[in-house]
């Protein structure tokens, strides 16, 4: 069941009037059943192997957060430091099991190719597995609960129901975000009852969502494609102005997918994590990676980077590095080190093939130069602070950053390595069109061009409002009623006359469904 | 406000959306099922689904037709504008896309049990005989609840909740809607039947050319079967005349003309029975093999036949005198007497061998001016008279534009060697110096006069000096003769852009680029508007022919010029073959002409004359 179509919706409102009609002890379940459904109807096969993993890792967090046994008379430091090993030899074997489901159905088919190109024959035949919906998040989630599991951080979910609706959670499966076990498992086993404020927002957010990607995303989306497959004979200028639009779309159809899943969620009365900031407002490339995809980041950074960078092994390096440089920059070499880690994991989270590892590359490379450039930056800032440079460095910055982030989706939207250079090549030499006959108002007439400037432009509008710390659906219920009735109601009459009972539109399946 | 009341007022802005949803359907309405209130656009609504627009359509005005065609596309020709005239009433044409007797037989039942119906009209070809159209099950091919039975409420419903998309193609399509047909409109609301007035006048000569031209539809029978719906065929027309004879409404059954190689695709066994199976339920006439039915030019394509063919059914059937109809036209089927297809076939194929094409010549002169030097467009009086004389004298006669006319529509027959003669412009020295000479010769001449020029001698309002134009007086005089008529050369579409004021100059009647479809429309319009004042004002009857200024012939001219009652339109295409086919208006459209000059020889004119010949 596609999350664009209306079926989607009945199954929302089906399963929020069991919800609330259900004795608050067993709404937990009916969400649960809602969530078994919702999942099995993309897939059998796929249901089997999220089971599998949640069975997998139940039973180890039960293991991981089992209390360890005392000998009488045992030194408590000695029981920690045992504690310690058992759990290590638990929770390393159990990680490396848990990803590499994700390894091998992710990524074994790019594995096969890459070593049969370098054999030059067909040694290892193509395999071809499916990817279960949602895999990339639920793998992270869940490897993040063992983790937590092992740190202590919070004893492991006992009722294995409970355990596979927080692992199942339906509004999380198409494309996150990645949520924590710590703030979402309290509302989801809660049973909150009936909060109009909650349905109130959850629509509001769902309507945003909507209108987002079905009036931005999918309306950029065949002009996208269009210059992604055709990149050959298109021109410079034509090349750059698809991957800009990229950027758009992406963030339309992630963020407005992410809206609509969240306000979903919201209509339980459950919180899901943030997942956008306001991206395309960022002053450095390091400010974006805290506003795009930020469940992502997130995880990276407590699951990945502190690790590293706060492990023995990395020690010994910046041991090593103080001798032979400044403290100063020493200090810098492991963080380095580990950003450029995290990015290059990042990189390949974003799928098989050497274009997204050259994405992680880029932005790993960007982020540690930045690192190192920190200190200098901000000498520089302290020495133009106060005067008039203010907004021309905010600008300066923005702008470079969102130049940044564009290159950046030469690699992550190319279908290969070759694809992604070609078409910088083109752009940075102004390649001319290769094709006479194709003409930017083909995908842009007047009506699509007014379209998309309103709802560009009501979008800023939004962001800007966010940005500054206002909440626009709060500011929004605060007007008057005849203008909230007229704005719903403009809305709706999009939604329904243009989005759903239109069978003309056929929405384009999110960009992360299928990672 | 609450966020419960908040909850309250989102399922008001939801049910008004829904109303939206419902109240564009209804308003635009592309299906026709709520009577297309605001648009009116049948010629739309048909187009996409005629079976339920036309229903809604007549049953909104039960008290016009009293009398309707039925059948599918094989129907499509037969105009209740020629019904009415030869068998009285108000007719309208029911046809749908592809053949379904068994909705034939519904829609006939809807039709008697609701209007006072004088007469069926039912028009049967192979494909009734041969299969069903399947019904996709989209809205296009959703019948109206009133001939299926189908409860009003899910018939609303269905179209109520359509996609908005059908809706928006409507509109999108009403802005761009012209007034020639377009793919979208091919309709005419009001008749019920195609609008082909671009088909209707495209130019048709020889059948080679137009095989050339149309290969791709007639295609040659390469496998003969049975065909595959002969009893419930059968059954249905059955039931059909049961129907009309308990309303007591006449049942006129044809089987309509059908080009060869369609017949070839069925065994004559099945082609036999069906045949004899008909006319034991009723008695009718069969024209589907004639000798039109090996000539592909009365047709569009296999099945279906031109409005000039069925013209020549209706007349038949109502016994019209004073038509043209090929021979061995409509067999007189009954339950005492039947033909077999192949008796018929080979009738046909005798009549065709013994037939010989009628082909005419038309020579073009200009100006004859004895005091001018000779040239391209002026012609001495000696030599045009020496020209004549040699025509005649090789056997050629000069016909008028009325004889070629009676040949087309009434069968009259041409001479052997049949030659037009045709002067441009209108020049006074045609009056003085031509107009005696074709007098004195015996000779028939067509004179086409630019409007504007009738009687000057000077440009327009310039005063700039041209060479002078007869007046309307002097074309009365000559018209009234009997030896020259005097037709259109425009009125004023063939500026002279040195002395022209308007820009750009209308130098031919071609539509400029920076022109729209309807403004050349309403252009091509008022300049015929206003030639017809002219020529009724001085004491002529309408021109019905038309030259090209500049020979430029154009396909939306010709269209409008028909639709206008124009009869003949000229080119100056030397190399054009004019054949002319009886009962194909078609067949005197760009008509080619020699233009002869100072320099042409005899024998130039006598071997233009012998190819056309």
């Amino acid at each position: 069941m596609s999350v664009n179509g209306a079926y989607f919706l009945l199954f929302l409102l089906i399963s929020a009037v069991f919800y609330y009609a259900a004795p608050k002890k067993i709404r937990w379940f009916v969400l649960l059943c809602a969530s078994v459904t919702f999942y099995l109807l993309n897939g059998i096969k796929a249901g089997l192997y999220l089971l599998a993993t949640a069975l997998f890792t139940y039973l180890a967090s039960l293991l991981l957060g089992k209390k360890p046994s005392v000998a009488d008379g045992e030194d408590p430091a000695s029981v920690k430091k045992r504690d310690k090993r058992r759990k290590r030899a638990i929770l390393a074997p159990a990680l490396i099991i848990n990803f590499s489901v994700l390894g091998v159905l992710k990524y074994g088919g790019f594995f096969v190719t890459t070593v049969n190109t370098l054999i030059g024959r067909t040694a290892i035949p193509l395999p071809s597995f499916i990817l279960p919906l949602g895999i990339s998040f639920y793998i992270f989630q869940t490897s993040a609960y063992l983790i937590d599991t092992a740190k202590g951080k919070y004893p492991p979910e006992k009722n294995p129901l409970k355990y596979l609706l927080f692992v199942c959670w339906f509004p999380q499966m198409v494309q996150g975000p990645i949520n924590r076990f710590d703030l979402l498992s309290g509302q989801l086993y809660a049973g909150s009852p009936l909060d109009w404020e909650n349905i109130r927002t959850g629509l509001l957010r769902m309507i945003f969502g909507i209108l987002k990607k079905a009036a931005v995303a999918d309306a950029l989306a065949p002009f996208v494609a269009d210059v992604y497959s055709n990149y050959q004979s298109r021109s410079g200028g034509v090349i750059l102005l698809g991957a800009a639009l990229y950027c758009l779309q992406l963030y339309c159809d992630f963020s407005g997918g992410i809206d609509l899943l969240c306000g979903a969620s919201q209509l339980f009365g459950i919180k899901m994590s943030e997942n956008f900031r306001q991206p395309y407002f960022s002053t450095s490339l390091a400010d974006f990676w805290r506003r795009w995809h930020i469940s992502l980041g997130e995880w990276m950074k407590d699951y990945l980077f502190y690790p590293i960078a706060l492990s023995k092994r990395f020690a010994k390096i910046t041991k090593f590095a103080k001798k032979h440089m400044s403290p100063g920059s020493a200090k810098r070499v492991t963080p380095c080190i580990a950003t450029f880690i995290v990015f290059l994991a990042v990189g390949i989270w974003q799928g098989p093939g050497w274009q997204n590892i050259a994405y992680g590359i880029w932005n790993g490379t960007l982020m540690s130069l930045g690192l190192i450039w920190a200190p200098v930056g901000a000498r520089i800032r302290k020495r133009l602070n106060g005067r008039t440079a203010a907004v021309p460095l905010l600008i300066w910055g923005i702008i470079r950053t969102n130049v940044i982030v564009v290159i950046g989706r030469y690699f992550s939207n190319s279908s290969s390595l070759t694809q992604a250079f070609t078409m910088l090549g083109r752009t940075f030499s102004f390649a001319p069109s290769g094709d006479p006959k194709y003409t930017l108002a083909a995908y842009f007439d007047t009506f699509m061009t007014v379209r998309l400037a309103v709802a560009c432009g009501l979008l800023i509008f939004i962001s800007a409002l966010k940005e500054k710390g206002i909440d626009p659906i709060e500011s929004f219920c605060r007007k008057k009623w005849y203008v909230q009735f007229a704005v719903l109601s403009v809305c709706l009459v999009i939604i329904v006359i243009g989005i759903y009972a239109n069978s003309n539109y056929v929405p384009i399946s999110y960009v992360y469904e299928n990672v | 406000m609450n966020a419960k009341k908040w909850f309250l007022m989102f399922i008001s802005a939801l049910l008004f959306a829904v109303l939206c949803w419902i109240g564009l359907n209804v308003a635009v309405d592309p299906f026709n099922a709520f009577g297309d209130p605001v648009m009116d656009w049948g010629g739309y609504t048909q187009t996409l689904n005629p079976r339920n627009s036309k229903v809604t359509y007549v049953t909104k005005n039960f008290d016009k037709f009293d009398s309707y065609v039925i059948g599918s596309s094989n129907a499509a020709s037969y105009l209740p504008e020629t019904l009415n005239k030869s068998f009285g009433g108000s007719f309208y044409n029911m046809f749908h896309y592809g053949s379904d007797t068994a909705y034939d037989v519904k829609l006939v039942k809807y039709l008697t049990e609701n209007d006072d119906v004088k007469r069926i009209f039912l028009v049967l070809g192979m494909s009734e005989a041969n299969h069903v159209r399947k019904n996709s099950g989209d809205l296009n091919d959703k019948e109206n609840y009133r001939v299926t039975g189908e409860s009003p409420l899910s018939y609303y419903a269905a179209f109520a909740f359509a996609s908005p998309g059908h809706a928006f193609k409507k509109l999108k399509a009403r802005s761009e809607d012209e007034e020639l047909p377009k793919k979208a409109d091919v309709f005419i609301q009001e008749s019920g039947c195609y609008d082909k007035r671009i088909r209707d006048a495209e130019a048709i000569g020889t059948l080679e050319e137009y095989m050339q031209l149309h290969s791709d539809d007639f295609p040659a029978a390469n496998s003969k079967s049975e065909l595959a719906r002969i009893d419930e065929c059968l059954n249905d027309v059955a039931e059909i005349k049961r129907l009309c004879d308990i309303s007591g409404t006449t049942l006129t059954v044809v089987f309509t003309p059908v080009y060869i190689e369609q017949l070839e695709l069925f065994t004559d066994e099945s082609i036999d029975r069906l045949f004899s199976g008909l006319a034991n339920i009723t008695d009718y006439r069969n024209y589907s093999v004639s000798p039109i039915s090996f000539d592909a030019r009365y047709f569009y394509d296999l099945t279906h036949t031109r409005n000039a063919t069925a013209d020549m059914v209706i007349g038949a059937e109502a016994g019209e005198k004073d038509i043209y109809l090929p021979e061995h036209f409509g067999y007189e089927f009954s339950s005492s007497k039947i033909y077999s297809a192949a008796e018929m076939k080979n009738t046909a194929k005798d009549a065709i061998c013994s037939r010989q094409a009628v082909r005419v010549p038309v020579l073009l002169y200009h100006n004859t001016n004895d005091n001018s030097k000779q040239s391209t467009t002026n012609i001495h009086s000696d030599e045009l008279r020496r020209q004549i004389k040699l025509i005649k004298d090789n056997g050629y006669q000069f016909v008028s534009l009325e004889d070629v006319k009676n040949y087309v529509y009434r069968g009259i027959p041409l001479p052997e060697y049949p030659v037009l003669l045709t002067f441009d412009d209108g020049y006074s020295s045609n009056y003085s110096t031509a107009y005696p000479i074709i007098k004195e010769e015996g000779a028939k001449a067509t004179v086409f006069m630019i409007g504007c020029s009738a009687g000057k001698n000077t440009y327009k309002d310039t005063g700039k000096k041209m060479i002078p134009h007869f007046s309307i007086e002097e074309a009365v005089e000559m018209s009234q003769s009997g030896y020259v008529s005097i037709q259109s050369h425009t009125f004023d579409m063939h500026q002279y852009k040195k002395f022209e004021e308007n820009t750009p100059a209308r130098t031919s009647a071609n539509r400029f680029k920076e022109e729209s479809m309807d403004e050349y429309y309403n252009a091509v319009n008022s300049d015929i508007d206003l030639q017809n004042t002219l020529f009724t004002d001085g004491g002529l009857d309408e021109p019905y022919a038309f030259s090209f200024p500049k020979g430029k012939v154009n396909k939306t001219a010709d269209a409008i010029l028909v639709s206008r009652g124009y009869v003949f339109t000229f080119s100056t295409d030397k190399s054009r073959v004019n054949e002319i086919a009886p009962g194909l208006g078609q067949s005197l459209v760009d008509l080619g002409r020699y233009t002869v000059s100072s320099n042409t020889t005899d024998k130039q004119l006598l071997d233009y004359l012998a190819m056309n010949g």
